[in-house]
């Protein structure tokens, strides 16, 4: 028998499907939404103005100082990227599974990794003391004659975090090319023109779809390794270092699984406010935030295996160095994050083992933004717990916030929130094409189970 | 309304079904068509183009990927060997790193092929709409254009309708846009 998500699309008609995905797009924005755009870019002001009192007084401002000199920044940097992560994974490996849910949430993750990596890619520039420099990072020919080092994984990370953002930008920019023409149709004025050059000329033809199947599924396929490779590369940032609590085999497969985990989490911090406000209760159903709970569960698992097997491994290797590293880390000075860390990350999720949190709205939102809380601590904790206690006691040293740094992080927070409330006030925030596809295949299978007298009476009628 | 300027008929089907059957039956008189609707799925991808020409956008990716890869590999070959920095005692060419930037770039001209492909093969962008595109085929409807000569209209008109089109209308290439003939 089929799921009842399955068919529960058949209620709707394609023209009600366009109307409600369309009507947050062709509809003034409301006060709600101003006011959200607002705080947004106060957020982004109060980093702006942070990063320029960075720029004018110098790195000293911000908490980076030996031997810490990774901190906040590029906490951040793995932290965004992580987010960006499950974006394209879950919109690429649902679709390669042909998973029913993925329509629910495929656009507003998408639009996620990107506005995520462009976030993330702030942090490396943000760290540097002359930013404006940024550019040295790329190969390109020089009056100095000398080329980058293609050995280093922060040159690994440029290539693949430019990479990741460029395909994403394709994936989900071609994939919007359907619904834009619907809106190009619909619309009057300059959102005409600007839906007209978006929507390329799309008129739906065979012509047109058959090469837009097999470039989707093609992109679908390319970036799903991808995905793996980028935060692999992130990971390699620490893990190729010799310091003890970074240089581990296991870190690109936890690092990997702690991005899936986190951007999971993101996504359902994003999609159940977009579902409320802009009244998607019919398209992004309980049933849909309920699996995604459950894959929540299993990241989940692996990250907190992971935490476990560091441990473990810390020691079992015997190594003093690596076992000091661990032990200062839950109970060092840095012990508060650690803690608040483990249980965001490896007991909180627990919760989604009960039936009832996880079809709760207010349980999915709060134990989802605990996991961000949780994602962000963890990057904090490796990072920092690290850089303070290496090799020599008399080289440790502590890091402390500072509130240039705080700006920053609030800067980014806001930026991110910006692009994306811009996102779902110009663009469909569900893909109308795959939701319509959906219908149809409802109403095809209600019809089909129907004439076998396999479907009860009410379910029909509903359908 | 000048007899040149007539290029073929359109219908119009509320039903899915109907259409894919007018489409399939239109198909095998020989004659060109054109369909349109707002789904784009498999299923009826298969149905409708089984015999479809070689779809260049799989071979453009891997050939996209391909010239990705061994430039990646040129190039990280050829600036190591121009900037001989020693680093850790790794050899100049350290090909197990470079492998990295190779697949990325694998990856990166591949996907630049795939989409390149994908707007070449569907002739995008087009800056205008065909004559036979009508709005409600990016809503709820699936239209099917015909193309042909005047004398044949009429009996085209009357098998759409028995087909159970909604509404079957003649298209003349108007001078504010022009119609995209399908070339199968």
């Amino acid at each position: 028998m089929p799921l009842r998500s399955e068919i529960e699309p058949a209620r709707f008609t394609l023209r009600e499907v366009s109307d409600e995905i369309l009507r947050p797009v062709e509809a003034p924005p409301s006060m709600r939404y101003l006011l959200g755009l607002a705080f947004s870019l106060l957020c982004v002001a109060i980093g702006v103005a942070a990063w320029g009192r960075q720029l004018y007084i110098g790195m000293g401002v911000s908490g980076v100082a030996w031997p810490v000199m990774w901190a906040m920044y590029i906490t951040c940097f793995v932290f965004w990227i992580g987010i960006a992560h499950s974006g394209t994974l879950i919109s690429a490996i649902l679709y390669l599974f042909r998973a029913k849910f993925r329509p629910s949430f495929s656009r507003a993750s998408e639009a996620m990794t990107i506005f995520a990596i462009a976030t993330a890619g702030l942090f490396p520039i943000l760290h540097l003391g002359r930013a404006w420099r940024f550019y040295w990072v790329f190969p390109y020919p020089n009056e100095r004659r000398i080329w980058v080092n293609f050995r280093s994984p922060l040159v690994l990370d440029i290539f693949a975090i430019s990479t990741y953002l460029t395909v994403s930008l394709i994936f989900w920019y071609l994939g919007m090319v359907p619904d834009f023409a619907e809106l190009r149709d619909r619309a009057l004025g300059w959102r005409r023109t600007l839906y007209g050059v978006l929507s390329l000329g799309w008129v739906g033809s065979l012509r047109q779809k058959a090469p837009f199947l097999k470039l989707y599924i093609l992109l679908a396929g390319l970036a799903t390794p991808l995905v793996l490779s980028v935060h692999t590369m992130v990971s390699w940032d620490f893990a190729l270092s010799l310091l003890p609590g970074w240089h581990e085999e296991i870190f690109p497969p936890y690092f990997v699984a702690g991005a899936i985990f986190s951007g999971l989490a993101m996504v359902l911090t994003l999609v159940i406010p977009l579902r409320h406000f802009f009244h998607f209760e019919k398209h992004i159903t309980m049933d849909h935030l309920e699996a995604l709970a459950k894959l929540i569960i299993l990241t989940s698992s692996i990250v907190a295996y992971s935490y476990a097997s560091e441990y473990f491994t810390a020691w079992y290797s015997g190594d003093t160095y690596e076992r000091t590293a661990y032990f200062l880390r839950a109970f060092g000075h840095y012990w508060k994050p650690f803690w608040l860390m483990s249980v965001c990350n490896v007991l909180v999720p627990l919760l989604f083992f009960f039936r009832r949190v996880r079809r709760s709205l207010v349980g999915l939102l709060v134990v989802s933004i605990l996991i961000n809380v949780g994602m962000f601590l963890e990057r904090l904790v490796i990072i920092v717990t690290t850089l303070a206690y290496s090799f020599d006691p008399g080289s440790w040293g502590l890091w402390h916030l500072t509130w240039v740094e705080a700006g920053i992080v609030i800067g980014s927070f806001g930026w991110f929130m910006t692009l994306f409330l811009l996102f779902v006030q110009f663009a469909p925030s569900l893909p109308m094409a795959e939701v319509k596809r959906d219908v149809l295949e409802a109403k095809d299978m209600v019809a089909t189970l129907s004439a076998a007298h396999l479907l009860s009476e009410e379910t029909v009628h509903a359908a | 309304m000048p007899p040149d300027y007539f290029v073929g008929v359109c219908a119009s089907f509320a039903d899915q079904k109907l259409w894919r059957a007018a489409t399939l039956a239109a198909q095998d008189s020989g004659q060109a068509i054109e369909a349109y609707g707002p789904v784009a799925d498999e299923a009826t991808m298969r149905l409708l183009r089984p015999h479809s020409p070689q779809n260049p956008v799989r071979l453009w990716t891997l050939l996209g990927g391909m010239f990705g890869g061994f430039a990646a590999f040129a190039m990280t070959i050829w600036m190591s060997r121009d900037w001989p920095l020693v680093v850790g005692g790794k050899p100049i060419v350290s090909w197990p790193p470079f492998i990295c930037i190779c697949f990325e770039m694998t990856v990166l001209f591949a996907s630049f092929a795939c989409m390149g492909s994908f707007l070449a093969y569907a002739r995008l962008p087009q800056l205008t709409l065909p004559a036979a595109y009508r709005p409600e085929f990016a809503v709820d409807h699936f239209g099917l254009f015909i193309a042909c000569a005047p004398p044949e209209a009429e009996r085209w008109q009357q098998q759409l309708t028995a087909e159970g089109a909604q509404q079957v209308w003649r298209i003349e290439n108007q001078p504010r846009g022009r119609l995209a003939l399908p070339t199968f």
